[in-house]
């Protein structure tokens, strides 16, 4: 079954980059067309992603976030799910898969990279809470993700004055409709990213007793937020907006992809069976 | 067509559809006012939190020991003075900053001014002016519809013939903000609470099969009176596998005694007992050994060892033998044992319970071997309201983000007979759909058919 997950998620890890390119080629050489093609070939990408992931979850007997392997495969399939929910609700911010696929191929192409051996739940896993939990850190991610992409294409398109090629691209600068989606898709995230926190509270208060223990992983969790609490701070009472407003959406997703993907190499934490190999 | 004013967007300006933040009244030298003044500024706000995250960064970077066990200990850093100076300081600052601003809360739940000047208008982001050719009356009285129609509250007020309407709807979505930050006062005060040491605390108790302990037994037990003791029985611990052989579950039995009162309760992880407020939660498990240990010159001495804590082996006494007992199997009725001299490890063996097992001139005797299940045990009253402040958080979190606070301006002057109309509006978020709403809103109001699908979607 493992061979067969894998191949499922190498069949993904193809499409997802045929997918970056027609994107990356779109924006780059102004050709709002093949944006669409992208978007459709993401799609087909998709397919075998889920059902890699429905073996996986089948097969474990639990939800796909133990261990690097599950973890980075189902966050890659969150944002390509979100992208593709949020194109579809403004089809202007379609552009964003020049960010997202790339960023989605990166992670499910670590994913498969890594070990697949399956690991049995721990006892204090084992409570709704935790599905509350990584549900909401899963959607923090995919939104932030967004909000950062939408950010980095408004940056590009500042640092380099593309001409608008027409159709949904001019619609985009004209408007700046990127800085203002982003704004919105970090507000949504600094919600989710919130719930996420208050959810892993109410689950360690239960398991341990304690509702912060400042372990590594939470106290970065909570460093995250801040910083997204800062930058709508900023956008809100400061005037931040367009340049600004990009780089520090930048910055806070560094911090929070951090927190997320990185302190399992650096501390030992009660997130350990989540975030190692 | 609505007008849109264009603006750049790269340069952070100061417009009218920014934050309306209370004016400060002024201190006239008051010291009082001016510390006032310093705790209510915005900017303190945001270095604050900048400051946290950049202090709390440093926390995971350099992390103390605990004197005691010499393990790094994550808590340390973040309850030493500094840390607690800077929570209070955000403390005030959120409150100082919520009471500043609790009377434009309740000027805005009021609803919007009618008395804005037209220049007020003018340089909104979002505005239109047209003109109409028909009665002013007849246009001011159809946008008031198509505003009522779209859920807006409206206040109007005729004037030298000029007709001034202000429209608001969801004004109950600035409470958002407001109440996000009084729940993070909540909780920064919980979390203060909690560390200061002032109430509750957090111990373990190590509890033998078959033996009585009493909550005065736990370690670093304070804040409970003796009339709040009780005792708590464990009579037996299990670990529960799969078929994989990996750990589903582990299960302490235990039975509380309090005076005349007796129950039965099954500790496992997620499922802590809870009793006079007091949570017993299961946190690790080993073998208890007791016995007797003895020399040749040194004499004998008795022990009492828990594997997996830091009283896991015994020194046979006037030698430096040392028995280290590891696992007891029932089946066999023997005690797997590792032997050291000094630091070197020198061999493994069994000695069956209740016979003495030799090695070189000392010699040990088993008594007892059974298992034990250590319990961390805790009070903290600080949980409900952090549970209050959490909650609060996620519900105005979730408020300020769906309801949105948006609000209208029209004047419609009479020209000879003509209406002339100048609009604007404000929304602190979700502008873009506010745009296309407005645009549809000034459309209808001309009588031009697809208002919506005219918009900037």
């Amino acid at each position: 079954m493992i061979k067969t997950e894998i191949l499922l998620h190498w069949g993904a890890v193809t499409l997802y980059i045929v997918s970056a390119v027609l994107f990356i080629y779109s924006f780059a050489f102004q050709k709002p067309e093949y944006m669409r093609w992208g978007t459709i070939v993401a799609v087909f990408g998709l397919l075998p992603h889920s059902a890699a992931l429905a073996l996986r979850w089948s097969d474990a007997g639990h939800g796909p976030y133990l261990r690097i392997y599950e973890v980075y495969s189902s966050d890659a399939w969150v944002a390509v799910v979100m992208f593709l929910l949020a194109q579809k609700w403004r089809p202007a911010i379609r552009s964003v898969g020049t960010v997202v696929m790339p960023a989605a191929f990166l992670l499910i192409g670590m994913a498969v990279m890594s070990s697949p051996a399956i690991r049995p739940l721990p006892a204090t896993f084992r409570t709704y809470w935790l599905l509350v939990h990584i549900f909401f850190a899963k959607a923090a991610f995919g939104s932030l993700l967004l909000a950062t992409g939408l950010a980095v294409l408004f940056l590009v398109r500042e640092r380099t004055a593309l001409p608008a090629a027409g159709g949904v691209t001019k619609r985009l600068t004209d408007s700046g409709f990127f800085d203002e989606a982003s704004y919105s898709l970090t507000g949504f995230g600094f919600l989710m990213l919130g719930i996420m926190i208050v959810a892993g509270a109410i689950w360690a208060n239960n398991a341990w007793g304690a509702y912060w223990t400042w372990d590594p992983v939470e106290t970065w969790s909570l460093i995250s937020w801040l910083v997204y609490g800062i930058y709508l701070h900023l956008r809100r009472t400061r005037g931040w907006r367009g340049v600004r407003a990009a780089w520090f959406s930048v910055f806070a997703l560094v911090i929070l992809v951090f927190a997320l993907f990185g302190m399992g190499y650096f501390y030992p934490s009660q997130h350990s069976p989540y975030i190692s190999d | 067509m609505a007008k849109k004013k264009k603006q750049s967007v790269t340069e952070p300006v100061k417009r009218n559809d920014e934050e309306e933040l209370p004016a400060s009244d002024g201190n006239d030298g008051n010291i009082i006012g001016t510390i006032w003044d310093f705790f209510s500024s915005m900017k303190l706000g945001i270095i604050l939190l900048l400051v946290l995250a950049v202090v709390s960064i440093v926390g995971t970077i350099y992390i103390p020991k605990d004197p005691m066990t010499g393990q790094q200990d994550f808590t340390r850093f973040y309850n030493n003075l500094f840390f607690r100076i800077l929570m209070s300081l955000l403390a005030f600052n959120l409150l100082v900053c919520s009471l500043n601003r609790w009377k434009h809360i309740i000027s805005t739940l009021k609803g919007p001014k009618l008395q804005v000047g037209e220049s007020f208008l003018k340089n909104l982001k979002t505005g239109a002016v047209f003109q109409l050719k028909e009665d002013a009356g007849a246009t001011a009285g159809r946008l008031q519809d198509i505003l009522r129609r779209q859920g807006y509250r409206i206040f109007n007020e005729s004037r030298e013939g000029n007709t001034y309407i202000a429209a608001d709807r969801g004004r109950w979505g600035i409470l958002g903000p407001y109440l996000t930050h009084i729940s993070f006062i909540i909780m920064i005060v919980a979390i203060m609470l909690k560390f200061s040491g002032l109430v509750g605390f957090e111990g373990d108790l190590a509890t033998v099969v078959g033996k009585t302990h009493n909550l005065r037994e736990v370690n670093k037990l304070q804040n409970v009176t003796t009339d709040e003791y009780f005792d708590i029985r464990l009579d037996k611990f299990e670990t529960q596998y799969r078929p994989d052989g990996s750990v589903q579950e582990w299960r302490s039995s235990v039975t509380v005694i309090d005076k005349d009162k007796t129950f039965p309760f099954v500790i496992k992880v997620n499922h802590p007992l809870v009793y006079k407020g007091i949570k017993f939660y299961q946190m690790s498990y080993g073998f208890y050994f007791a016995g007797k240990v003895n020399s040749a010159s040194g004499g004998a001495k008795d022990f009492a060892l828990m594997t997996n804590t830091g009283n896991s082996y015994t020194d046979a006494p006037g030698t430096d033998i040392i028995f280290l007992p590891e696992a007891f199997n029932r089946d066999s009725n023997k005690v797997a044992l590792r032997i050291f001299k000094g630091q070197q490890e020198v061999g493994t063996n069994e000695a069956e319970l209740n016979k003495p097992f030799t090695y070189e001139t000392a010699s040990i005797t088993f008594t007892e071997a059974t298992d034990y299940s250590f319990f961390s045990v805790k009070r903290d009253p600080t949980v409900p309201y952090m549970g209050f402040g959490s909650g609060l958080l996620t519900a105005a979190m979730i408020f300020s983000f769906l309801v949105k606070h948006r609000r209208i301006w029209a004047v419609v002057k009479d020209r000879d007979g003509a209406a002339e109309v100048l609009m604007g509006g404000l929304s602190q978020k979700h502008k873009a759909d506010f745009q296309r709403d407005f645009d549809s809103i000034v459309y209808e109001v001309k009588g031009e058919k697809g208002g919506a699908e005219r918009g900037l979607r």
